[in-house]
């Protein structure tokens, strides 16, 4: 009876241990809030690209976007966002990356951001974020800034951002 | 302890490890979009100024004497339809008593600008009259520009007056 307690408190251990990546998702949680509504879709709206009189519509739009990181690890953390591809267009037309710049501000902890001035929204990976040595939560905002100065064809574009929470 | 139980605890102690060990992750994804409103509008500007096209006082000039004036058109398109321009004239030159300029004293051409796609229709001296096909855009339907050039050909005395008509640039 005494080893079948045993083994059946050492199976619920198991068995505990072999799923706690469920709770390692709620230790380390990235929330994203757009300023202007919604969480995950970021959109600059329908743009009129040449005035009533003919003339070019230079267009600079801003979105804003509240990034709040979650972490009870006590472990350091970096935010990295992760960009494939441009702007690109239902027929497939791919905008440059000068068209959308970035910024990071108004972390509350001692995280760095980077960048703190406005920077082309290249395709790769950049650390945006590093948390103080002892991962303390934060929160942060990365500015968007759409820039349009040329005509475009006319429809809908869209382009994909991944932002990777992870340990250091 | 049997030696069963003991191997379950070092393996579940191996886990626990391997657990431990790994960095953990969480990724979130976001979708940036905006839309561009379909455009198509020609603009038309006269290269001696403004919207008109004024020959000036032909008393002064000698029968046979040639005028030219010239329209800068530009068409500004991201449909991505072809698409034509059209011209129309809804009648000769006439002054106030109704009295017209030959049919023939003004023509017309066109002449490609440093960057013009598409096809010019009208590449020599061509009467104005009625309604004309001056230009056809390639299959991409792409904003364009050309050059109309207008000869007014002096045909010598006139009645007194200011002769008048107007023309209809249409892209469609």
């Amino acid at each position: 009876m005494r080893k079948t307690r045993i083994f059946i408190t050492l199976f619920v251990l198991f068995i505990t241990a072999c799923f706690s990546g469920a709770g390692f998702a709620q230790a380390l949680r990235l929330e994203t809030t757009m300023i202007e509504g919604g969480f995950d879709e970021m959109d600059f709206g329908n743009i009129r690209l040449v005035k009533d009189d003919g003339e070019l519509n230079r267009v600079s739009l801003t979105r804003r976007m509240r990034v709040q990181v979650f972490n009870s690890s006590g472990e350091k953390y970096q935010v990295i966002q992760r960009v494939t591809s441009a702007f690109m267009s239902q027929r497939g037309t791919s905008l440059s990356s000068d068209i959308l710049k970035f910024y990071v501000s108004g972390a509350r902890k001692s995280g760095i951001m980077d960048p703190m001035s406005l920077t082309p929204v290249n395709t790769g990976d950049k650390v945006i974020y590093t948390s103080d040595n002892s991962g303390s939560e934060d929160t942060f905002f990365i500015d968007y800034f759409l820039s349009l100065s040329n005509i475009l064809e006319t429809g809908r574009y869209q382009m994909n951002v991944t932002f990777i929470l992870t340990q250091r | 302890m049997q030696k069963k139980t003991k191997l379950f605890l070092a393996f579940f102690l191996l886990v626990v490890f391997a657990k431990t060990g790994l960095a953990q992750t969480f990724t979130k994804n976001i979708s940036l979009s905006f839309s561009v409103e379909p455009v198509f509008t020609i603009q038309v500007a006269s290269i001696e100024g403004g919207q008109d096209l004024n020959f000036g006082d032909l008393s002064t000039t000698g029968k046979g004497a040639i005028i030219t004036r010239s329209l800068e058109v530009s068409i500004i398109s991201n449909t991505g339809t072809p698409y034509k321009v059209i011209q129309q004239s809804a009648r000769p030159a006439t002054n106030e008593k109704g009295e017209a300029l030959p049919e023939d004293s003004i023509k017309f051409h066109l002449l490609p600008s440093r960057d013009t796609k598409g096809r010019l229709e009208i590449t020599s001296a061509t009467n104005v009259t009625g309604e004309q096909v001056i230009f056809s855009s390639g299959p991409d339907g792409a904003s364009d520009k050309f050059t109309i050039v207008y000869e007014l050909k002096s045909p010598g005395l006139l009645n007194a007056g200011d002769y008048l008509t107007s023309l209809t640039l249409t892209a469609r």
